[in-house]
This record gives structure tokens, C-alpha cells and sequence, in this order.
């Protein structure tokens, strides 16, 4: 369901983050510390994802993870990450059907969150760019 | 942003009670054209007037042709507006592509293209195109003018992003650059250039809708092109062809008519002129007779009421040549309004402009523009008010991603609504139960208790306290209040009411049910239908655009009003301002209640303060 669309081809979709952006007028600061605060709770979801993958496999908590993250991330205009994230939901979900195995599908989510963490690393850098600041 | 928000009419009261998805309203996004504003000269244009997109509602009637009036009767005092009107400004955009489309079926004359890179065509010929060439249109801002387009390329170090984002304001700027030039400095592969231009005569709902889907973002705004081709020459990417699709009003001179004053109309579809022009023909054959085909774009004269032909003073030397620049053979100059020598005793008004060819003629089987009976309150400015006011409500989100629900809190913070915030289904539920709350917005899929099942548990509440609309219109005569409930019998409810002391209300804080607008996190149709179901009466898919958010604010916080009439004239005002809900204290009736069992449950001091609630 998910590989039916394709990875959006910009890191930040601007159109969504500028809305944010322009409630900085009377709120300095404040699109800035939104983003700060969302890549501690990427981070921290990234690990989760981590974690379950490593312990207890547990496919609804990993596809929840993923829906937690694609909202804020889809909130701040983060495509990619926001992508990566539906698709781990997705297979958390089973949406590909009972005939891919769990193992399978905590495979696919191990390399999803993989490629999460890659995209993580692109968006702080464009939003580093935008902000003039190391994230 | 603010900005935008300023600008957005409070929808009527009434407008909350249709269909929100399936309305008869859109916003339509419009942004000037500065490059090409010829009233500007080489003065330095002004970019927060010139340049910020800016709404107009749109009907489902509307034309493009009433487009432009409503944008500019909306833009009616400013500089801009000056010397434009529906004739000389053309609703459109800039289609970019870095392969050469099939333009076989259009007529385009080669010769006539100096740019060979670029063309002008008409949206009908745009959306042929489309087809043709089976392009998918993906994000608009991919491959259109669009704000986003011109931010990532300005981010470039020559122009740091900063300067295309206002401080003052926040709102975004446009650099003023030429049309043409970001579409050949080009990091994006774009090797060609369509101007596309919409006919004035196209429903403006098709166009919103094959152009935009359900929703335009402010970003991607349509253009709305000056051409000051009367003072310019026609420079080559300003060729628009084919010609007989341009704007229907143009001033020419008449080479059929020997020795005819040089002023002709050239017909054009639906616009208000259309049968104007044509029965001009009986009082003056010779001026009005001819259309012409001539490609020279959009020259235009304005005319006061009153206007009659024979005021123009016609360069009669060189009739048979097309007027280029109708300055000379008319004594007008645009630039200046002070040089403006048009049968000056006549005094120029905005509704006047351009539509004085047809107003000095009456016309009585002439249909009246759909758009003034449509909308007879655009047609004044002062109607239009300058600052977004939204209805006096508190809203409660229950939202679990702490950023989703900071953004929505900024929000509603910066446009002085109230707000309480939930994280989970159960605590949705015991928020919405300290009352008082007119809007949910409700994300669906929460933990502990989904937004589905938070929604079926408020409204069955509702049902089971009978917190209606109805039950309300029986409590309007008395100032008491609560008392309504007490004449409602809850036979039919009270074998369900096994849980009676969970689910009873202080009715003094449930005047009517709440809105609850889901927030869907994606476009699936089952979502959305689900959602519904469960008892949502709207929905929006996130990532929430705030722009239609506010609208959404607006719109259900005055159906809210409206419904609770009664409970905003009682000592609260309705808009703005922090007036707590006073809890009505009773002067009262005792209570006739026939549920023996209610305990009053709400903890706040408005159940101390209310009397004989319980038996």
C-alpha cells in the first residue's frame, strides 16, 4: 500500500513548514524550538522502534510508533521522514498481507527505520541551513 | 500568515450549516503580477502590496470574470488597482516544463513566437495539453508559479532566504523578479515556459477544482497579470496567442470603417460587455461593429459614466493602421492619474471602470452579473472587514503528538480562542465533561481510547443527558436554563442509563452538542466516512492547513452561536474578548425532574451554584 506512492522527492515540503514558520512573528523562536523538540522525540521514537524490533517484535506497537512520528513529522512539512514513518506503520499494520511473515516484517521496518535515521539526518541538515544553527 | 487571516471574512452564521466539504464557497488565492505592472514603472514596486497573495471567496456561479471584480473591488484602495480593471488584467499562471509539450493541435503561430521557449495559451489549451501529453500534475508548486518554487530558489547565497521572508509581518515575499526570468535560471531542468491564461468566461469552480483539487494553498496562487501593454511595447513573452481568447475588451482601430473614430470592441465571451457591445451596434454602428482579431493585447481604455464615444479624440490621420498605442490617438496616459484628460468633469469611480460602455447604454434584458446578485454584500468594501474576528468559543484538542498539539494551540492562542488540550481518548472525554467546549478537534487515532470511540462516547452522552438542539428550543422561554431537561421524559433512555451517575451532565454547561471535527491522518474516503459515523460532523487531514483551519473555526464556531443564541445575548459577548461562561443562576422554578437517580456530577462551581438539580 505504501510502495504504491513514492518517497517524496524534497526533504521538507516548505509549503507546510512555512506555515509554521509565520507564526514566529509574535512567537520567536517558536517554529525553531518545535523542530528541536521534534527531533528529541524523533530520537526517542527511533529507539523505541529500536527497542522493540530487538525484544518483543511487536508489530502493533512499531506500526503505532510509526503513526506517532508521521504526525508530527507530516505537521513540520518533513515529507520524507513522514513517508518512512507511514511505511513502518504500514507494516506494523500487516498491510501487505499474511503472506509475508512477521519476521518479514520486522525486517522491512528495521530497514525503513534505517532509512528514517538517513532522513533525519538530511532534514536537520536543510532545517541547519534554514536556521543558520547546528541542530 | 496573520496576514492572511486578517483578510478572511467571518462567514455568515448560516454558512456553518451546509455542507463544508461540499460547499458552495471556495478561497481562491491570487497574487499580483508586479513584474509586468506598468503603473509602477521603474518606481520601486511595493512588496507587501504588490506581492502577498490574497483571497477571495469564490461562489459557485462565479466566472472568472467575476473573479477579477471581486479582487479588485477587495484591492480597491490601493495603488494598484489604479487604471486596471476587469479588462486589462488576466487571471492565470506560468506552467513550467523541461520537455517541449505537443503543441501541434494548438494553433500557434511560429512566426509569432520570438521566445521560442516560451508560450502563451489559454487554460483550455493548458488543459488539453495536460491531457495530450499525459502529464500528472503532482504538487502544483512542482511545476506552477508558486511561492514554494520561488523560495528554494532564492535560498540560493546570492539571495539568502531571509529576505523573502518579511520579519515584520512573517508573511512570505515574492522577490519582484520577471515572470520569464525564473523560468530560465533555472536549477530545475526548466527549459520551457507556458503563461497560461483563463478565459474570463470559464467557471471559476472547474478551474479551482481541476487546478487545485479540494484545496489551494496560499502558496500556490493564481496570477493575476497586468498587461501595460498601452505604454509598453508588446514584448515577446507578453505575444498572446492565439488572440481571440485574450480579454474580451480592446480598443482598435477600425479599418472597415473609412474615416471611423478608431474605437472597437472585439468580442469575447461572457463577460458582462458580451451583449453590450453588440447592441451598441444600433446607436453606433460605425464605432462598435467589428471584432477584431487583431493579436495586440489587451490595450484598453478607461471610460467614466457617461462616457460617450465621440469624447475620445481620434487620431483620424492614420486610421487604417492598428493602434499599437492607443495614446495616439487618445489623449490618456496611465501612469499619471493627474494627466488623465478623459472627459474629466465626469467623475471616475471604481464601479465605473471599465464597465462604462455598457452602464451608458441601458439594457434591460442585459442579465445582471451573477455576481452582484449573488453577493450583494462584496460589492461594498465596507463589508469587508480587515481583521479576522473568530467567534467567542473554546475549543479542545485532543491531540497525542506534543508537537501537533503545540502547533494547534499556537494557533488558536495567537487568534485569542480558547483552548483546552487533551492527549488521550479519556481524558478527551473528561475535558469535554468539564463543559463548556464548542469545538473538538479530534485526532482519531489516540491511545488508551481512539478518537472514534471518544466521539461515540460524547455523543452518546449527549443523547442520554438530551443535549439537542430541540430540547434546547423548549428552554428559550425560560431564563432558567437547566430546567429543560426536566420536561423531557427519559423513558426510552432509561434502560440504557446503568451507568446514571457517570453520564449525568450540568446542563447549564451543554447547551447544545459540541462540533467535533476529526482530524483524519490520511485521505482514505473510509477514514473520513468512519469518522463521521462515529459521529464527527467534519473532518480535516493533517497536516492541518491552518488557513482552513481558521475557516473551519469560523465557520462551526458561529453555527454554534447561532444555536446557542440564547446562551451568547445572555451576558456574553459573542466575539472576541475573555468572558467565562457564567453559569445562570436560577431564579428558579423548582425542578420537575423525572429521573430520580441524577446526582449532579460536574465538579465545577457552577453545579454548586445551580439549584434543585438533583431530586
Amino acid at each position: 500500500m505504501s510502495q504504491a506512492t513514492k518517497l517524496p522527492e524534497k526533504v521538507i515540503n516548505w509549503d507546510i513548514l512555512n506555515e509554521i514558520v509565520s507564526m514566529d512573528e509574535d512567537d520567536m523562536g517558536f517554529s525553531k524550538s518545535l523542530l528541536m523538540q521534534f527531533f528529541d522525540q524523533a530520537m526517542s521514537t527511533f529507539d523505541q522502534i529500536e527497542q522493540h524490533i530487538k525484544t518483543d517484535k511487536d508489530l502493533d506497537q512499531l506500526g503505532q510508533l510509526g503513526h506517532f512520528l508521521k504526525g508530527s513529522s507530516a505537521s513540520l512539512g518533513l515529507q520524507r521522514i513522514a513517508w518512512v514513518c507511514e511505511r513502518i506503520q504500514n507494516y506494523g499494520q500487516k498491510r501487505d498481507g499474511p503472506a509475508v511473515s512477521d519476521e518479514n516484517y520486522i525486517k522491512l521496518i528495521q530497514q525503513s527505520l534505517e532509512l528514517a535515521r538517513t532522513e533525519f539526518v538530511s532534514a536537520k541538515k536543510e532545517l541547519g541551513e534554514f536556521y543558520k544553527t547546528e541542530f | 500568515m496573520q496576514d492572511h487571516h486578517n483578510r478572511i471574512r467571518p462567514a455568515s452564521p448560516l454558512s456553518g450549516q451546509r455542507s463544508l466539504t461540499q460547499g458552495n464557497t471556495r478561497r481562491l488565492w491570487v497574487r499580483l503580477d508586479v513584474s509586468s505592472d506598468g503603473v509602477n514603472g521603474n518606481e520601486p514596486v511595493d512588496d507587501i502590496l504588490c506581492n502577498q497573495p490574497t483571497s477571495v471567496e469564490i461562489e459557485v456561479r462565479d466566472i472568472i470574470d467575476d473573479v477579477k471584480s471581486k479582487i479588485l473591488k477587495k484591492l480597491g484602495n490601493t495603488r494598484w488597482v489604479r487604471f486596471k480593471d476587469n479588462t486589462n488584467v488576466t487571471l492565470g499562471f506560468f506552467y513550467y516544463s523541461d520537455e517541449l509539450l505537443d503543441l501541434s493541435q494548438i494553433n500557434l503561430n511560429a512566426s509569432e513566437v520570438a521566445n521560442p521557449n516560451t508560450f502563451t495559451i489559454t487554460y483550455t489549451e493548458y488543459i488539453r495539453l495536460i491531457k495530450r501529453n499525459n502529464i500528472q500534475i503532482g504538487r502544483w508548486s512542482q511545476l506552477h508559479t508558486s511561492f514554494n518554487r520561488l523560495l528554494h530558489r532564492s535560498s540560493s547565497p546570492s539571495a539568502p532566504f531571509d529576505s523573502v521572508l518579511n520579519k515584520e509581518n512573517g508573511t512570505r515575499m515574492l522577490p519582484p523578479q520577471q515572470a520569464q526570468h525564473y523560468a530560465g535560471e533555472s536549477g530545475n531542468n526548466v527549459k520551457y515556459t507556458y503563461k497560461i491564461i483563463i478565459e474570463p468566461d470559464l467557471p471559476v469552480m472547474t478551474v479551482y477544482r481541476e487546478l487545485y483539487g479540494s484545496l489551494q494553498r496560499s502558496e500556490d496562487a493564481i496570477t493575476l497579470f497586468y498587461s501595460p501593454t498601452i505604454v509598453n511595447s508588446v514584448t515577446p513573452t507578453e505575444l498572446l496567442t492565439p488572440s481571440d481568447l485574450l480579454d474580451p475588451i480592446r480598443i482598435f482601430t477600425n479599418d472597415s470603417f473609412e474615416q471611423s473614430k478608431s474605437v472597437s470592441i472585439s468580442d469575447g465571451p461572457g463577460t458582462e460587455t458580451d451583449s453590450a457591445t453588440e447592441r451598441q451596434d444600433n446607436e453606433h454602428p460605425s464605432l462598435f461593429g467589428s471584432i477584431s482579431s487583431s493579436r495586440n493585447n489587451t490595450n484598453i481604455l478607461l471610460l467614466p459614466k457617461g462616457f460617450a464615444p465621440e469624447d475620445v479624440q481620434v487620431n483620424t490621420e492614420s486610421p487604417t493602421v492598428e493602434l499599437k498605442n492607443p495614446s495616439e490617438a487618445i489623449e490618456y496616459s496611465p501612469p499619471n492619474p493627474e494627466d488623465y484628460t478623459l472627459t474629466t468633469d465626469k467623475q471616475l469611480t471604481e464601479e465605473e471602470v471599465g464597465v462604462s460602455l455598457t452602464s451608458t447604454i441601458s439594457s434591460p434584458e442585459l442579465p445582471r452579473p451573477l455576481s452582484r446578485i449573488a453577493t450583494p454584500a462584496l460589492d461594498k468594501p465596507e463589508n469587508l472587514p480587515k481583521n479576522k474576528v473568530f467567534p467567542r468559543i473554546n475549543v479542545l484538542i485532543v491531540e497525542d503528538n506534543a508537537i501537533n498539539q503545540a502547533i494547534l494551540a499556537l494557533f488558536l492562542r495567537k487568534n485569542g480562542i480558547s483552548y483546552k488540550v487533551a492527549k488521550d481518548g479519556l481524558e478527551a472525554i473528561e475535558k469535554w465533561k468539564e463543559g463548556d467546549s464548542h469545538l473538538i478537534l479530534m485526532d482519531l487515532q489516540l491511545p488508551l481510547l481512539s478518537g472514534l470511540e471518544a466521539t461515540k462516547k460524547i455523543r452518546k452522552l449527549e443523547r442520554i443527558n438530551k443535549i439537542d438542539i430541540f430540547s434546547q428550543k423548549t428552554n428559550t422561554k425560560h431564563p432558567n436554563r437547566k430546567s429543560h431537561i426536566d420536561h423531557e421524559t427519559h423513558e426510552n433512555l432509561d434502560a440504557r442509563n446503568t451507568e446514571e451517575e457517570d453520564t449525568k451532565l450540568d446542563k447549564s454547561k451543554f447547551r447544545s452538542p459540541v462540533i467535533i471535527v476529526a482530524l483524519t491522518a490520511s485521505y482514505a474516503q473510509s477514514d473520513r466516512t468512519e469518522a463521521l459515523l462515529a459521529g464527527c460532523n467534519d473532518y480535516l487531514t493533517k497536516p492541518v492547513n491552518l488557513d482552513w483551519l481558521s475557516k473551519k473555526i469560523t465557520e462551526w464556531g458561529c453555527m454554534q452561536a447561532l444555536i446557542d443564541f440564547d446562551g451568547w445575548t445572555e451576558g456574553q459577548r459573542r466575539m472576541t474578548d475573555n468572558v467565562v461562561l457564567r453559569p445562570q443562576i436560577s431564579t428558579t422554578r423548582k425542578s420537575q425532574v423525572t429521573s430520580t437517580r441524577s446526582i449532579p456530577r460536574a465538579p465545577s462551581i457552577a453545579s454548586s451554584i445551580e439549584l434543585g438539580d438533583a431530586k
